[in-house]
């Protein structure tokens, strides 16, 4: 599940009973999905600002 | 019920709210100012100047409330170099390792931009400084890699959370996105504020209006989509938590909006106020709901 923790547990009840998670994830399993979500909105941003500074009808000089 | 539960609080208190909300502020009004230079026109000039200006201050600041935070404060070059080899310190896999280095360089960028404003102005007739600043190629390189940067030092923050396996903060993947857009319509905020004060032209506040209210409609579904993603766990904000972000979604998204499409002259300020308040508490309540679990 988690890989290469080189650490073993055996368990004679629900994981919860011994205060551990019972589906326990990476905590770098985020990282890809929460950046690729951040560049999106960084070029959304970049978007809306180009098309709000530019499209300044009869009054661009 | 999820795993991030199971986890211990890094226990983030104010310097950490603020140098979330200052640091957003500092690389959205750097990176707004540059998308002025490059795309906007030259009456624009005196909101760039007040973007660039704003953004090395906040940013020495956001170094300044970091250091403070480490239990050891005199020993936050590790954070950036390794003690034993002085090679640089830096983790790739590790969203505080690369936001430390961000936020290194982006003051430096944001250094030499404000140096260039003053040269700008005249200060000191040093004219090759002017270089620093657009149409001049060093200028435009200055600008667009500290946007980029300020992109990063505005988002980055949320990606941290996201991978920290804390309740809520590692239950969604949108963090990063929520803080980076909420960092552009509070740093419009600031600058529309600022250049009302500040002599910029009326239709560059027009213009910075427009923007944000496009980006706080945008701010609202992302929110919207935030809490969508947490799925059951956002019943953990049916308290005072849920109550403050629902106040800040009224109060920092749509009366903005309201004010916006009905107030000129004297309400404009009102608008951008609530803006930047709504941006505080939005991180206020993400960090401090989480770090009040297990």
């Amino acid at each position: 599940m988690l890989g290469g923790l080189n650490s073993f547990y055996l368990l004679v009840d629900k994981p919860e009973v011994y205060g551990l998670p019972p589906d326990p994830r990476l905590p770098s399993r985020n990282l890809k999905s929460s950046a690729v979500w951040s560049v999106l909105g960084a070029a959304i941003v970049a978007l809306t600002s180009l098309i709000s500074f530019r499209n300044r009808g009869s009054r661009d000089v | 019920m999820s795993s991030t539960f199971f986890t211990a609080s890094p226990h983030w208190r104010w310097l950490i709210l603020a140098y979330f909300f200052l640091g957003g502020l500092a690389g959205g009004s750097y990176f707004l100012a540059t998308l002025l230079d490059l795309f906007g026109k030259g009456r624009d000039r005196r909101l760039i100047q007040l973007g660039y200006l704003i953004a090395f201050p906040l940013v020495c600041v956001c170094g300044l409330v970091l250091t403070v935070d480490l239990g050891r404060p005199e020993r936050f070059w590790h954070m950036l170099v390794q003690s034993e080899t002085f090679r640089p310190m830096l983790k790739m896999y590790s969203p505080m390792s690369t936001g430390a280095w961000a936020l290194l360089l982006f003051g430096g960028c944001a250094f030499l931009s404000f140096v260039a404003v003053f040269a700008e102005r005249g200060w000191r007739g040093w004219p090759l400084l002017r270089q620093l600043s657009p149409p001049a190629f060093v200028g435009r390189l200055v600008t667009v890699i500290g946007a980029l940067l300020g992109f990063y030092v505005a988002g980055y923050t949320g990606v941290l959370l996201a991978v920290t396996n804390r309740p809520i903060w590692a239950d969604t993947t949108l963090l990063g996105l929520t803080f980076l857009i909420s960092a552009a319509s509070t740093s419009a905020a600031l600058l529309i504020l600022l250049g009302s004060w500040g002599g910029a032209s009326d239709d560059s506040i027009d213009a910075l209006e427009r923007f944000d209210a496009s980006v706080l409609v945008l701010e609202a579904v992302v929110i919207a989509a935030l809490i969508a993603s947490l799925g059951r766990i956002a019943t953990v904000w049916l308290n005072g938590w849920g109550l403050l972000l629902g106040v800040m979604v009224l109060g920092g998204i749509a009366l903005p909006l309201y004010v916006r499409l009905r107030g000129r002259g004297p309400r404009r300020a009102i608008g951008p106020a609530l803006v930047l308040l709504g941006g505080l508490i939005l991180r206020a309540v993400i960090i401090f709901s989480s770090d009040q679990l297990t």
